[in-house]
Formats: C-alpha cells, structure tokens, sequence
C-alpha cells in the first residue's frame, strides 16, 4: 500500500515537473523570431556617417519572403534615431538599402540597391551569398554566422557583444 | 521495488530537464535562469524589443509545413533517380498507383 502511494507520487511528481519545464521553453514562430533578430543586428552595426543624413533606415526584401510580413511590422521602429521602413529590394535605388535580406532566389539582386548595405542571409539561400549575417535553423533555435570582411566591404563593423554571440565568425 | 525505480526515473528526469537547457544557453549563462513567458503568436515587433540573449533562447516553430514538404520529396527523388523517365511520359509511363507503389516500395532505399 505504502509502495502503491510512494510510486503514484513520483509519477506525479516526474509528470509536474515535465509540465512546468515544457512550459519555460517558449516557442514563436521562426519568421517573427529570424525578424527580430534582423532588428538586433542593425542596432548592433556601427553604420556610415551618411545613415545620419537619411530621413528613413531603409530595409529591402523580395515580399515573396516569408519573412516580409514580420518585417513589415517593424517598420516605424527607431534605428540610429530613423525609422524602419520596409522596401521591395525590386523597386529600391543604388544604394538605398541599409539592410538586404536575402531569401531563396534573391542573392542576385542584392549587388545594386544593397550597395553598403549590411546584407543578412535569411537561412534559406542556396550556396554562396553576399551576405555578412547568415541566420541558421539548428535544434530549433535561431543562431548566426557572421563574415566581418564581407562587411567591412561595405563598411560596416559589428559590436563585440554581437560577435560574441555569434555561432561562427569569419 | 517499483517504487524505487520510479523514483529514480523521476530524479533522473529532473537532472535531465534542469541540466540539458542550461548546457544549450552556455552562449547566455547569465540569462539561462530567466523565464519565459512568450506566445507562439507573439509578432516580431515586440519580439524585436528583447535582447538578443533572450531572442537566442527562444525555441522555433516552422512556418514551413514540413509534412508537407516530404511527400514531394520523395516523389521527386523516386522519379528522378529511381525511375528515370516515368515523370517524362513515353512507354514507361505508368498509372499513378503504380507510382505510389514504386515509390514506397523503394523508398527505403535512400
């Protein structure tokens, strides 16, 4: 009897324990998750002098990305004291972008409006990119290489904090 | 006896899911001990209000319907390199039972 009770007890206890760590790994969905970090990596970029003189931070996507919705719902948030907005990558001028996000098809594209730009890989492009942040799916987390001599091609530098962070830096 | 065991999966479980997520945030020791309280629904606007330690710890759902995806996979597998020429048309032709056929029967073979 008093085994009975003893071994119902540690299921309850193994199965409360299970319940409250399942409930301390949160789970959003990658695409809001990957634009946030977008976000991160722009206020963590030391950005040309000329970024000051813009009057918007100017961020170019294809809007077949899957990652155009999220990215769009940053537009209006402060970047070096500039709002976010939300380009088609298509429609934007030589060296308007202040970030090119690369997904699927893209890299081509990014040669002319991402001119200076800081150019982040969405995780989805095949083979060799531009781009200086490229964001990786692994066990389900979100984690990123970056390439400092890419970016220091359009002049860019990155914090040491976000280095630190980084899985892989070239 | 039983008791014994099950009290020894039980404290086994618990090493396991206190020990396993602090190793995976060694990029973030100092946050490991923060909870979380997101929704999978949670935007990317306030996400993007998060430190990028707390973003890192933040586990994925896939906006990709991965089931999905595989079934043509292994379609396009199958026909390519299994059965060349069968999604081309021609005498190899066959009917699209049959190509169900072929392909789980040969499926375990890549």
């Amino acid at each position: 009897m008093a085994q009975r009770k003893r071994s119902r007890t540690a299921i309850a206890l193994g199965s409360g324990l299970l319940v409250a760590s399942a409930l301390c790994f949160a789970q959003v969905q990658d695409v809001a998750l990957k634009a946030a970090y977008i976000y991160n990596f722009a206020l963590f970029t030391t950005w040309p002098q000329d970024v000051a003189s813009a009057t918007r931070f100017d961020v170019c996507a294809t809007p077949d990305t899957p990652l155009w919705d999220s990215l769009e719902k940053l537009n209006g948030k402060a970047v070096e004291g500039r709002p976010w907005t939300l380009v088609d990558l298509a429609l934007a001028n030589p060296g308007q972008c202040r970030i090119v996000v690369l997904s699927g098809a893209a890299p081509l594209h990014a040669t002319e409006a991402g001119m200076s730009a800081l150019v982040i890989d969405d995780g989805s492009v095949l083979g060799p990119s531009a781009a200086s942040i490229t964001l990786v799916n692994e066990h389900e987390h979100i984690r990123f290489d970056v390439d400092t001599r890419k970016a220091s091609f359009s002049g860019l530098t990155f914090s040491s904090k976000l280095l630190r962070l980084a899985r892989n830096v070239s | 006896m039983v008791s014994s065991l099950l009290g020894r999966a039980a404290l086994a479980l618990v090493l396991c899911l206190v020990t396993v997520p602090a190793l995976a945030v060694d990029v973030a020791p100092a946050a490991a001990s923060e909870s979380l309280d997101m929704s999978p629904d949670m935007d990317s606007a306030t996400l993007a209000d998060l430190p990028l330690e707390t973003l890192m710890r933040v586990a994925v759902t896939s906006s990709v319907s991965q089931a999905a995806l595989a079934p043509a996979l292994s379609e396009v597998y199958a026909l390519r390199y299994l059965a060349p020429g069968v999604d081309q048309g021609g005498p190899q032709e066959v009917g699209s039972t049959q190509r169900i056929a072929l392909i789980t029967k040969q499926a375990g073979g890549f």
